[in-house]
């Protein structure tokens, strides 16, 4: 009995320690929202023309 | 059992080793990882709850496979005793300061908000390597979990002198307070790597260091009690180099107290601080290593255990890490104002502190002086009581004659005139009171002196009250009484600290009228026949053997008269256990008002008289009534009241309570 409780008894306190980084989500995607400048939006007006 | 206790303690050594590594990568803003680091510290604690558990079990189940179990525990040792072993011996007492300590270690995390936060990482990575520490003590050098190579079908018992009902509470009082100040020590650590030199870790770890402080006094008041009411010899403190070694952390302590106020007041002592708690936590490790090594009796007797040099090898890099600390955070430690005036608050909680620590400086020296000398010169030279007497009551002296003024001083200057004024009336009361007692026999100068200084304290002490309630009742216009107790409570802080201040004057009284004015008395008893002593005359009504359990108990009824009035019947005993050939001795006290009649079985002849050993042992009471006292004002201090008082802030350093620092921090939340 205790060969199967004792080991269980330190899985279950591994799980607990890890549970914060299994629960973290990664990095996600942000689509890019930065303001485009003067210089940029000129010339993609050139390029339209 | 075994299995669980030996692997808890394995997987506690690895969960702090990880805790410490996952803590240090996460020490810079919080993030899942650190939350991995605070849930390493939980598992650790339970891990070591699991170990302890497992350790109790297994001395309830009376599990003689157990090294432990079959040295400190025995078939007929009343359940109450045979689970308190668990602190009997070295490797359990160990277990116990590490299970402590990763209880103290969750209370920390969780804990973990406002002005605290950003120190926490910090401070639970100094406790796991605290942890870590005892753990692989208790792995490599004392495993309570060792198995026996041949189980025997009894064990030896508990030594007789512990099957004591202070056996229960006394341990674990003296652990809980050096292990508490573990955390102010981690605080101060982390102030130190953070560079928050300011009195924030002070503040973050006051209640630690009261509760410290508190259990400290309890467990070392507690093991003086029991000394008095079961070794036998008619005192309460031999000096001896276990007592000693709780003593020295406690001065040091008081000292800390003292001018972590300054500190948290007036900006003063920041330096000073750090070094002191570190002091005070480097000499709790020595205690714990002092009390189960037994260096002191003889250092070769302790000449080839690993246990030596693992605490030495900690001791030794704890002091260098934080003396390193404390001097690479030199410039940020320098205090925020210099001490202006001699008559000051400042001045004089500097000179107790100089005080306490030659107190301190004394005791280990006189503690250490046989083991250095042995080591040096290879000759053993034992330093007694008269030693210890001669050195810290001049000491002690200056301490109290200082406690008694310091109260009426301000803070950066004080008049002569006010302290004349706040002086005037105890000093006539202590003088008057002085005078009575040389009237009434006194001579011994020494004495005197600390009689009169006692008497000043306490009298001010008892003003303190007076006058609060009097500045109260003229401010709101209630009955004294009732504003004597309004006053108390909205300041329960200074009359916390008041209170355990005039305890120490009582207690103090005690020792001293105890330890000068003790009287001792060989007397010869038998039955029919009366034995005298000073004005008190004695019968043996009865004497007699019976068997207990695990012994045979001999027993001597008296009955004591005063002026031919029956005052009360001692029963002194003698315990002949069949496992322990040093026979143990059960004292008979008497306890009155003016002094105790303390009792001691020394002997007899067959069918012949029997010889017994009488200390008279006068106001002995007071010392206990006292230390109740201490520790009342030491609780007292730990719930301070809302208001503060305002006429001690200083805009430098604004002082705030707990409670009041969390009401602002969750008002910017």
């Amino acid at each position: 009995m205790s060969f199967v409780l004792i080991p269980l008894f330190f899985v279950a306190l591994i799980i607990y320690v890890a549970i914060p980084l299994l629960a973290e989500k990664g990095p996600q995607q942000v689509p890019h929202t930065a303001p485009i400048s003067k210089r940029t939006l000129s010339r993609t007006s050139k390029a339209r023309k | 059992m075994i299995e669980l206790g030996y692997y808890s303690l394995v997987f506690g050594w690895f969960m702090t080793l990880f805790g410490i590594v996952v803590l240090w990568f996460s020490r810079h803003e919080p993030s899942a990882l650190r939350q991995t680091g605070y849930r390493a510290v939980t598992a650790a604690f339970l891990s070591l709850a699991a170990a302890s558990g497992a350790l109790l079990v297994l001395l309830g189940t009376h599990d003689f496979r157990v090294q432990y179990v079959a040295a400190y525990t025995s078939l007929d040792l009343p359940l109450v005793y045979v689970l308190t072993a668990f602190w009997g011996g070295q490797s359990g007492s160990l277990l116990l300061w590490t299970f402590l300590l990763g209880l103290f270690s969750v209370l920390v995390v969780v804990r973990a908000r406002g002005e605290r936060e950003q120190m926490i990482p910090y401070v639970a990575l100094v406790i796991l390597l605290a942890q870590h520490f005892f753990l692989s003590v208790m792995l490599y050098a004392a495993n309570p979990f060792a198995v026996v190579d041949v189980v025997q079908a009894d064990g030896r018992g508990l030594n007789p002198l512990l099957q004591n009902f202070f056996m229960v509470i006394h341990p674990p009082f003296l652990y809980l307070g050096y292990v508490a100040f573990t955390v102010p020590f981690a605080y101060s650590i982390a102030a130190l790597i953070l560079g928050r030199t300011d009195s924030a870790w002070l503040r973050a770890s006051r209640t630690w260091t009261l509760v410290s402080w508190v259990f400290l006094t309890a467990g070392i008041l507690l093991g003086a009690y029991w000394a008095y009411i079961e070794l036998g010899w008619g005192g309460y403190w031999a000096w001896d180099p276990v007592e000693n070694a709780s003593l020295m952390p406690w001065l040091v302590a008081t000292a800390f107290l003292h001018s972590a106020l300054a500190e948290e007041r007036q900006g003063l002592f920041r330096r000073w601080n750090f070094a002191l708690i570190i002091l005070t936590f480097e000499l709790c490790i020595f205690g714990t290593f002092l009390t189960r090594s037994g260096i002191v009796t003889s250092v070769h007797a302790f000449a080839d255990s690993q246990m030596k040099n693992l605490f030495l090898a900690f001791m030794i890099s704890t002091t260098a890490i934080s003396i390193g600390l404390l001097m690479f955070r030199a410039r940020q430690t320098r205090a925020a104002r210099t001490i202006t005036s001699v008559l000051s608050k400042e001045s004089a909680l500097l000179a107790v502190n100089v005080l306490f620590l030659a107190l301190t400086f004394a005791v280990f020296w006189g503690t250490m002086y046989p083991a250095f000398s042995e080591l040096i010169t290879g000759e053993k030279v034992s330093i007694t009581a008269p030693f210890f007497n001669r050195v810290t009551w001049p000491l002690a002296l200056a301490v109290i004659a200082l406690a008694a003024v310091a109260p009426l001083l301000s803070w950066r200057s004080s008049s002569a005139a006010g302290l004349r004024r706040g002086l005037t009336v105890p000093v006539v009361v202590s003088v008057l009171f002085g005078i009575g007692l040389v009237l009434s026999g006194a001579r011994q100068p020494i004495a005197l002196a600390f009689f009169v200084a006692c008497c000043l304290m306490g009298v001010r002490m008892v003003l303190e009250f007076f006058r609060g309630g009097r500045s109260h009742q003229s401010a709101t216009d209630q009955a004294f009484l009732p504003a004597l107790v309004s006053h108390t409570l909205q300041h329960r802080r200074r009359y916390g600290a008041v209170t355990a201040h005039l305890g120490i004057a009582l207690a103090f009284i005690g020792i001293l009228a105890s330890s000068t004015y003790t009287r001792q008395y060989d007397i010869t008893l038998k039955q029919g026949k009366a034995a005298s002593f000073g004005e008190y005359r004695a019968e043996m009504v009865e004497f007699r053997e019976t068997p207990a359990i695990g012994k045979d108990v001999v027993y001597a009824k008296i009955q004591v008269y005063k002026q031919g009035r029956l005052i009360g019947v001692a029963q002194p005993e003698k315990h002949f256990h069949r496992k322990f050939e040093q026979p143990q001795t059960e004292v008979s006290i008497l306890p009155k008002l003016k002094e105790d009649i303390y009792v001691v079985l020394m002997g007899w002849e067959q069918d012949g008289p029997v010889f017994a050993r009488v200390n008279i042992n006068p106001g002995i009471w007071l010392l206990w009534l006292g230390s109740l006292v201490i520790l009342a004002g030491g609780v007292v201090v730990l719930f301070p009241g809302r208001q503060i008082e305002a006429s001690h802030v200083s805009t430098a350093s604004p002082v705030v309570t707990d409670r009041e620092l969390q009401a602002q921090v969750s008002q910017i939340e």
